[in-house]
This record gives structure tokens, sequence and C-alpha cells, in this order.
């Protein structure tokens, strides 16, 4: 007999997982690629650990705040910034991934949702993000001198970056909205390219926003991450609670309430922009046939 | 409603043409598209899809039947909420196409044409079909099943452990078959079902598709198809489709006994060309002409020449294709059939 189609709860995690797995499967078809990433991630470090060798004096007044260390500093840089990339770039990722397999349509016409698609396609790169972390974090700590303060507080840490997470997440459903809005579909979006370009320069990964020019912590203040990467540095390698973003010095709070307050605001203002405006995306792509390659 | 699957009304599906040259960005970049879209805004409109009306009744297995290019994969996407119409609306399964898409989804079954439609490479032919299993909410058991079921209908049990692309072209169009096989919903939308296949094979689907399908489970099917022949043997009616219009639509019988009366020449040849078909349409007593290309590299089918006067059109016909540098392989009087009834309707034939 036939009967209409439905996903009740145990159903719709039975899609998520298949998601996941269809996704391990496909990181560990090529295994070199595995070795590979490893190995870049070790030289990566090792870049760093040299650069701050040579750079340490210069920037150390600017470290204080965050404990002083720049190895330390760097690899928390390295590896919050690879999480908010995750949530930045999933739902484009995702999103390309389907329509040049062609497998959008399909997607769209099966009974999961868009949220549980989203979070299908997501989930596997937080998997294969996290597994990068660590080894960042293993060699970072167990190589190249990486530590944490005694004080260190890992669960504040950790809503610091999952409420920049959902930010960036907003953002990222914007981004991925761009592949219908303005047919971004080679790899590259306005929305992720300028925040891209942001980070890079302004938000702090690298190096202390204080040793710039103050117009451009003013750019750096326009994203999430610059806020997240600031309070979870404070958090976890100690240090002491002076100003160290323009915000900071017209906020009448302590830094870390000024963050959070921050990023509260930007994942408010975030996630429901984003979310309709890839519901809408996804309309228009219906309304002129570009949900597959061919019409 | 009660006995309608389908009604659509004067749905109309328009696009704009558009001609976006690669450019040292490449086709895709953001920039280049966004810059070109404020240019495009203008741009020529084709209609896909022609204020169609259809009506497909519960477990009906309905046809349409057309040349490429007709509009029939693009009617089959609106009513299946893959694409917005820009006029009319439609009733499937008892929900609005536009206002419930959501329960339209839940209701129908999309089997889309091309052999590499949203598989993995990286996984197995039973990996991917698991996959979609998990989209659709099927149960473990059930799914297990239902894939061991497809895998052997359409032949592929011995290859269910390789990955697509050390399939053929026509095993992936089975593995195409195999997912849409999958599950059993009220109506099943299928686009050109059996191309690619070999004879056996695309003969074994059609019965599946009558017999199990339509028959055992009442699933109300609409597929698309440009073989004439499957359209008369399978469907119980058949719409023909043209620019995007319905020309016409009943049982085959009854479409092929609203023929005008008169005979049809069939007549099989090498280098068949547009040239041709002109010079036979220009002699006097030929009604209609319809080509059908059957190898493209010795452009070599079958003409159907519509006459009122067979015997003096042979002789006119085969100096025509003889002036024109073509071969004649057979010549018949042959009965009428539905390419006839496309011929008679639009002047031309399903293959050009």
């Amino acid at each position: 007999m036939t009967e209409e189609l439905s996903l009740d709860r145990k159903a719709t995690l039975r899609a998520i997982w298949i998601f996941v797995k269809r996704d391990l499967k496909i990181w560990t078809y090529f295994k070199a690629n595995f070795i590979i990433n490893i190995v870049d991630m070790f030289w990566e470090l090792a870049l760093y650990t040299i650069i701050a060798l040579v750079a340490e004096e210069s920037v150390r007044r600017s470290l204080t705040p965050y404990g002083g260390d720049y190895v330390s500093y760097i690899v928390l840089g390295i590896v919050f910034n690879m999480i908010l990339g995750t949530s930045l770039s999933a739902a484009y990722s995702g999103t390309m991934s389907a329509f040049w397999s062609g497998r959008l349509e399909l997607l769209m016409l099966s009974p999961i949702s868009t949220p549980v698609f989203i979070l299908g396609t997501s989930i596997g790169n937080y998997i294969r993000t996290f597994l990068n972390v660590a080894v960042y974090l293993i060699f970072g700590v167990f190589i190249f001198g990486a530590k944490t303060s005694a004080t260190a507080n890992y669960w504040l840490a950790l809503l610091y970056i999952v409420v920049a997470a959902a930010a960036c997440t907003g953002l990222g459903l914007m981004a991925a909205s761009m592949i219908y809005f303005v047919d971004a579909r080679g790899g590259q979006d306005p929305i992720r390219w300028i925040l891209n370009v942001i980070v890079g320069l302004a938000a702090g990964v690298y190096y202390p926003l204080s040793i710039l020019p103050e117009w451009v912590q003013w750019l750096g203040s326009l994203i999430p991450h610059t806020y997240a990467l600031d309070a979870c540095r404070r958090l976890l390698l100690g240090g002491t609670a002076t100003a160290t973003l323009p915000i900071h010095k017209i906020l009448p709070f302590n830094p870390l309430t000024t963050n959070l307050l921050v990023l509260l605001l930007f994942a408010v203002m975030t996630l429901p922009i984003g979310w309709r405006m890839y519901n809408r995306a996804l309309k228009m792509a219906k309304k002129y046939g570009r949900l597959s390659r061919w019409v | 409603m009660g006995d309608v699957a389908i009604k659509t009304f004067g749905l109309t599906k328009r696009f704009r043409k558009e001609k976006i040259p690669a450019g040292v960005l490449g086709r895709s970049h953001w920039l280049l598209s966004l810059t070109l879209k404020l240019k495009l805004r203008k741009a020529e409109e084709f209609t896909a899809v022609d204020h169609v009306n259809l009506e497909v009744r519960r477990g009906e297995l309905f046809g349409l039947l057309g040349p490429n290019g007709a509009g029939k994969t693009t009617l089959i996407k609106c009513l299946s909420t893959l694409l917005i119409p820009d006029e009319g609306t439609a009733i499937i399964n008892g929900y609005d196409l536009l206002e419930e898409p959501e329960k339209v989804k839940r209701s129908i079954n999309f089997l889309g044409s091309g052999q590499w439609v949203g598989f993995d490479w990286a996984l197995t032919v039973r990996e991917n079909l698991e996959f979609f299993a998990n989209l659709y909410g099927l149960s473990p058991k059930t799914a297990k099943e239902r894939i061991a079921e497809a895998l052997n209908i359409v032949g592929l049990k011995d290859r269910a452990d390789e990955k697509p692309h050390r399939l053929s072209a026509g095993m992936r169009q089975k593995m195409l078959l195999a997912k849409g096989f999958l599950i059993r919903t009220p109506i099943f939308f299928m686009d050109e079902p059996t191309i690619g296949l070999d004879p056996v094979s695309a003969r074994e689907i059609r019965r599946y598709i009558k017999e199990k399908l339509r028959d055992e489970m009442g699933e109300t099917i609409l597929l698309t198809t440009h073989y004439m022949q499957e359209a008369q043997q399978l469907c119980d009616r058949v719409a023909i489709m043209d620019r995007g219009k319905i020309v016409a639509c009943g049982t085959p019988e009854d479409l092929i006994r609203g023929l005008k009366r008169k005979e049809i020449l069939e007549v099989e040849a090498v280098n068949i060309g547009p040239e041709l078909l002109d010079e036979v349409r220009r002699i006097d007593s030929v009604e209609n002409v319809g080509s059908r290309i059957e190898d493209e590299v010795m452009a070599s089918g079958v003409i159907r020449v519509h006459t009122y006067d067979v015997e003096s059109a042979l002789p006119n016909v085969l100096q025509a294709i003889d002036r024109r540098g073509g071969k004649v392989l057979h010549v018949s009087i042959s009965e009428p059939n539905l390419e006839d009834v496309f011929i008679e309707l639009t002047g031309r034939g399903l293959g050009e």
C-alpha cells in the first residue's frame, strides 16, 4: 500500500546520522589527505613558534591581557578560529556540495526539513574540525609548549565559543544564501570573503589588535570572532582586565561582560536574518530553476 | 477531487535566456555573476510550460509524450515542488501546490533523469541507497528489505557493493531507478525512466512499473517519455506536449483513432537531414512528414510520410532521398501510431 512520507524523532536522528556517516566515509576515502593534513598542522605551528621567538619582545606588552605567552596565544587563536570558521562555512559548503553533486533537489524532495539538512551536513564538518583542533592542541601543548593558566575557566570559555558559533552560523546562512542571490557557486561568496578578510587582518587571530591603528581595530569590532577570541584568551590564559578592544573603552562594563553582550547581540541578530535569507534564497532557486545544474 | 490525483490549472513556467560568458573569473564567480545579473534583468524570456491544464485520475498510469525540450521535465518539476510556477497552480493528492508544498512533498516520489543525480562516488551502490532510505524515514528493517528488492528488480544485486563510478551508464540509470523504487507514495513522477537502458531491462522496468507499482500498489504514475512505443504500451492515457503546450490528451487508442484517414509511408533511410525533410514536405500528395534519427553518426533513421495518395507520393519521396544523397534501406506502409498523432499535430516528428 502507498503512504505519505513522514519523519518521527527517531527517523530524524537516523537521517542526521546518515549525513555524518556519509561525510566520514568521504573523508577517509583519500587516506593520504589525513597524513598531509596532520603534517601541515605541525608545520603551521612550528612556523608560528619561530615567529613567536622573533617577535615576542616587540609584542610582549600587547600580550599582557592574555597572559604574555605568544605561542599559547597563537595556538588558541588558530583553534578557536577553526571552530568559528566551520560555523561560518557549514551551510555554504553543505549546500554547494549538494548542488554540484545533484543531490540538492533530492534533499528538497525528501521529508527532511531544512534545519535537519543544515544540521546533518554541519555535524560532520564539526567532527572533522574538532579532530583537527585536538591535533593542534596536542602539538601545541606537548611540542611547542603552549599552556593555559592555573585559573583557566574552561566552561565559561565554552559558553563564549558556543554563542560566537551561533552568531557565525547566522552569518554562514547569509553567506549560503548568496549562492542563489548572486550565483556565488564558485566556492566563494561575498559575505564570507569580506568576513575572512577582516578575520585575517583585524580579529586578533595571529597578533593582538592593540598593535594595529585604531581604525583597523574598529574594523575588527564588526565581527564576532574578535570578541570570542579576546574573551577565550582572557579566560584560558589569565592576564589583566585591561581594555583591549575599542568598544571596551566605550561601554562601562568589564571586558568579558562587554564581549558576551556583543556576542549575544550578534547571535540574536544574525540567526533569524540568516535563516530568512537562506529560505528566501531557496525559494528564489525554485523560482528561477537553479536548485540543480539542470532545469 | 476524490478520484483525481493531479489536476493543474493553467500552469505556466517561464525562464530567462541567460548567456553568461565564462570570463577570466569563471562563470560561477560571485563578482561576475552579480555584475551580469544586473544586466540580465531585462533578458528575454521563453515559456517552458504554457498554461497547462491536466487531470490525472487516481491509480492511472499517465504519460507525457513529447520531443526533447517540449517542457515535460519542467512540468513535473513544477508539480513536485522543485520549481515554483509563474502562473496557475495544481492540486496534488488533494493538496494545493502553492499553499501546501510540504504536504505535496510528502505525497510524491520523484525519479529524475541523468545518471549521476545525487549519488556519492565514495559510497557503494548499497550505501547510496541506504542514505536515501534514511532520508525518506524508512525504518532500518524496511530499508534493508526495500533495498534488496529494488536491487533485484533493476538487476544490480551482484554489483551492490561496488562504487557507482565502476558502473556503466545503463547501470547508473538502474541505480537511479532502484532509488526511486525504495518508497511507496500515492503519486510517482518519473522523468524518462527507461532512458539509457538496454531493451530487455527497459521491458522489465516497464513491467514492474505497470504490474507492481500501478496494479498492485495502486500508485498514480505520471511519467515523461520521448519513446512513442513506451507511451503506447505502458500508459492508460497520454498527453502529447510540444513547446510547452499540451496539444492532445487521451488514451493512445483514441488519439490514434482520431487521426485523419490517410496512409502512412515508413521509409528507413541513411543521411536524413532537414533539407530532405523540407523537400518531402513540398511533394503535392504529402500532408505531413516526421522523422526519427536512430544513428546520429550515419544520420540514419525513419521518415514517416502522411499522404492521401501513396502511389503518387512514393516515387517522389524516393527521388528526393536520392537527390539529397541519401540511401533507402526499407520501405513499408505502416499502421498509425502515437508518433503519427504528434506529426499530424505539430508537422514534425518526435525526434526532430
